[in-house]
């Protein structure tokens, strides 16, 4: 499917969900914008991230916008098949795909800031600079235990500030960057705000919607406005939640943790919706750096204490693939669990992302210890496994029904309906 | 209860021996397929000893008394800061299938094969070397070791060594950093403190041992016939079970014995066998498969570029501050800047490394070895291919597993290849080395 046709799609079937509410027609728009610019080649962007591995609030306060590749594009995997591994995951491959348009574009040359949060990234990096781009490789600590991280992690995020610094001809101080730290935490306190408004306010807005939403933060232009609208739809989910409420009917309530799951790519909410569940959340590694501004007490001191304390918050929150030990996805999954009422656990691997199979094997004993059922489903942006999915993640949706009724909680919640 | 109790432990110990049985008997059935390959298998028996005294008779390194030994992965770990700090190091990198079979189930569907069998004797807990290391070191270089390493982490005491992405001066000043770092472990570990006489004498004996190793390589260039490719790579995996000056003295008498050989015409094969070289991941013992079925079909390994074989130990140390931190520095520089391992982001210098090999060793021929899910090799394969072109090098790439199941598919490529190499160099390489 053609990358515009595909976004298109699931945009259509998000907007036909969700048709009576105004305010996301932004998100909608946004998203669909994103894609075409960069379909026709539209785009000019100085500062072109891949993934999520760096503050972004450092970027800001050069004076210029990350413009963030993430993958999800299965068409844009296509792009890169040439020079992928067999075995490479799809993000990888798509992050590469949207990133060689880029390269092979005369009329730009953005610098790559290319975290190395896995092998694939390390790889592209490589992959990039040999196509003549320049690229920032940016290495991260893979254990906050090692005796130099912190002060590696931070010499980093000074390379990093300096290199685009001369890249875009800005200059960081520390008025930027606790600007820059205060506006990106704005956006954030609204996705937090909006995720809590949104379990609370269940039906209004479709799973894949809310997903779509969140998502569009790395697709803004302009994030003062974004997240201005974001507020706007938190207060209109609101309002039309004490319409919808009483016709509001039990679904399992699962919560999916893993890999990342990406616009447009969004078969695993879709198919859960389809199996009769509600998806509570995805925790991915862009979760948890949604908490990971400085404190308005912590916004003081000079350009280089206020850049490290921002580079040192986001390390601390960092979920990325880059440790050893995932443990702050491990650790707000724990904190999600216990404070939502969570059912099952829909356990996300994309083929070729081990790194999150062995965080598997981690989380299981946690699950086990709050009496959840985990179930891991791997898949990739092809379409050809949707039935096999679709029928493990009925008989999985199947079963929470079965336990809520023994555990006697579906009655009650049928009852509150 | 008790009964189940008892019940349990009798079907683990069961377990436990149906393992042991199996592995032996794997590790026997490589043993006997390399002394088959004839052609000076006697010199070797000192190395093939210590591999069978690894992985047969299941003993412990050999290491003066007291000595706690240190694991070991990759080539980034200097074993001089090990031996430095009293300890005794042993690279704990597994090519054994039937651990692979266990580690299957322990670690994630798609990790490479060689974290797999790691994973499986540790799961095991019976083989000495792994059950009987006060530490290992896991330096951080692709995605399964890092992951590894956390696994790891909740069996035994692990000491994590993050390799930097790129070689710049930054990157050596951190990974000195880290080094430091691991020194202070280690003389934790051990109750011995490091001292710029203890590492310089370190340095000076894994010095003899690269001397030993050079001088080796060196007959091997020089007489290409001289020693099977297979054996070489044997010789090279054995310093992973040995204490440094042991393995040394070893090479040490393998070598006069080659020279003489060199000297009198001795050779495996007087027949002009296409000459392959060896690249990819690694290959570590029993898996030597590749080889094994490279030169059971024709060829000859005339060298290998892989992390168990000539890249492993032969880049030395060369300090130009003589002081502690001299040393340090050296050591980082070492295990850095010649590495051509693929795990740096860019890792061009593999290519000028994999050029001047095929130039040294008269290369006719190049297999690129992918265990299956070792991306980071995976990604440099089109490089290789693409160099190799321009050289005109023929090269195939070979995707295996721990397991013998792809041994006919295997077999049959790499005829294939030793044949298509015969045919290039015409009627005399062709009837010259039919076997």
């Amino acid at each position: 499917m053609p990358y515009t046709e595909e976004c298109q799609s699931t945009l259509a079937r998000i907007s036909a969900d969700n048709h009576s509410l105004s305010s996301l027609g932004f998100f909608l728009d946004s998203a669909a914008q994103w894609h075409a610019d960069f379909d026709q080649d539209r785009v000019m962007p100085s500062v072109v991230v891949l993934g999520y591995g760096i503050p972004e609030q450092l970027v800001y306060a050069c004076g210029t916008a990350p413009y963030h590749l993430l993958g999800g594009s299965h068409a844009a995997c296509q792009w890169s098949d040439d020079v992928m591994p067999r075995d490479s995951d799809p993000v990888s491959r798509s992050i590469l795909g949207h990133a060689l348009r880029l390269a092979k574009r005369s009329d730009i040359h953005p610098l790559f800031v290319v975290p190395a949060v896995n092998d694939n990234l390390r790889k592209i990096s490589y992959l990039l600079k040999r196509e003549g781009c320049s690229v920032l490789p940016v290495d991260i600590p893979p254990s906050a235990a090692s005796v130099s991280a912190q002060r590696s992690w931070e010499h980093a995020m000074d390379t990093l500030v300096k290199t685009i610094e001369q890249r875009v001809s800005g200059r960081s101080t520390s008025r930027s960057l606790r600007d820059a730290d205060h506006f990106v935490g704005a956006a954030r306190v609204a996705m937090v705000n909006f995720q809590k408004i949104c379990a609370a306010c269940e039906g209004v807005l479709s799973d894949e919607a809310i997903l779509l939403v969140l998502h569009t933060y790395y697709l803004a232009y302009d994030l003062a406005q974004w997240t201005a609208m974001l507020n706007r739809l938190s207060t209109e989910v609101q309002a039309r939640h004490r319409v919808l409420q009483r016709v509001a009917t039990y679904r399992p309530r699962t919560l999916v943790v893993g890999s990342p799951i990406l616009f447009p790519q969004y078969k695993v909410p879709s198919l859960i919706h389809d199996a009769g569940m509600r998806l509570l959340a995805c925790i991915d590694p862009a979760s948890t750096t949604r908490f990971a501004s400085l404190a308005a007490d912590e916004r003081e001191g000079g350009t280089r204490r206020l850049m490290h304390a921002i580079a040192r918050k986001h390390y601390a929150f960092d979920a990325s693939s880059a440790h050893v030990v995932n443990h702050s996805m491990e650790q707000y999954v724990e904190h999600f669990i216990s404070k939502a009422n969570v059912e099952g656990v829909v356990f996300h691997i994309l083929k070729g992302q081990i790194e999150y199979d062995f965080m598997l094997a981690r989380l299981e004993p946690l699950l086990e210890r709050h009496d959840l059922p985990v179930f891991r489903l791997e898949t990739d942006y092809q379409a050809q496994d949707v039935e096999q999915l679709r029928i493990r993640l009925e008989a999985f949706g199947e079963m929470l029904e079965q336990r809520a009724f023994a555990n006697g909680h579906l009655q009650a919640q049928r009852r509150y309906a | 209860m008790t009964n189940d109790a008892i019940t349990q432990a009798q079907r683990e110990q069961r377990h436990k021996e149906l393992f042991a049985s199996k592995a032996t008997h794997m590790t026997q059935k490589y043993l006997r397929r390399m002394r088959a390959l004839g052609g000076g298998s006697d010199l070797l028996e000192p190395f093939f000893d210590v591999l069978e005294r690894t992985y047969v008779r299941w003993e412990d390194v050999v290491k003066p008394p007291d000595t706690p030994t240190v694991g070991t992965y990759c080539v980034q770990v200097p074993p001089e800061l090990i031996y430095a700090a009293g300890a005794q190091p042993v690279k704990l990198c597994s090519g054994h299938y039937t651990a692979f079979s266990i580690g299957d189930d322990v670690v994630a569907r798609d990790a490479c094969p060689l974290v797999k069998a790691v994973a499986g004797f540790k799961h095991m807990g019976t083989l000495p070397i792994y059950e009987n290391c006060s530490l290992m070191v896991v330096p951080i270089t692709c995605d399964c070791k890092k992951k590894i390493a956390g696994l790891l982490q909740d069996e035994c005491p692990v000491h994590t060594l993050p390799v930097p992405a790129n070689k710049e001066d930054e990157d050596i000043e951190a990974f000195v950093d880290e080094l430091y770092g691991l020194a202070a472990v280690l003389s934790e570990k051990t109750g011995q403190a490091l001292s710029y006489e203890s590492l310089a004498q370190a340095i000076d004996r894994m010095g003899r041992a690269q001397y030993e190793l050079s001088r080796f390589l060196q007959l091997k260039r020089d007489s290409q016939g001289l020693l099977h490719g297979t054996h070489a790579m044997a010789v090279m995996n054995a310093a992973s079970y040995l204490d440094v000056d042991t393995w040394a003295d070893a090479l040490g008498k393998l070598n006069d014995a080659l020279a003489v050989r060199a000297r009198t015409g001795q050779l495996v094969t007087n027949k002009d066998l296409p000459r392959i070289l060896l690249t990819g991941s690694p290959l570590v013992f029993p898996n030597l498969k590749i080889p094994l079925l490279i030169e059971e079909s024709g060829g000859l390994v005339v060298a290998d570029e892989t992390c168990m074989g000539e890249r492993g130990l032969s880049d030395p140390v060369v300090p130009v501050d003589r002081s502690f931190d001299g040393l340090m520095r050296a050591l980082a520089i070492r295990a850095l800047r010649p590495c051509p391992c693929p795990t740096f982001a860019d890792n061009s210098q593999r290519m000028y490394r994999l050029r001047q090999m095929i130039r040294d060793y008269r290369v006719e021929g190049v297999i690129y070895h992918v265990l299956r899910g070792c991306l980071v090799y995976d990604y440099e394969y089109r490089m290789v291919e693409e160099e190799l072109e321009q050289l005109g090098v023929p090269v195939i790439r070979l995707e295996s597993d721990y397991t013998d199941q792809d041994v006919e598919q295997i077999r049959i490529r790499t005829e294939a290849f030793v044949e298509m190499i015969k045919l290039k160099k015409g009627p005399r390489g062709a009837s010259g080395s039919s076997r």
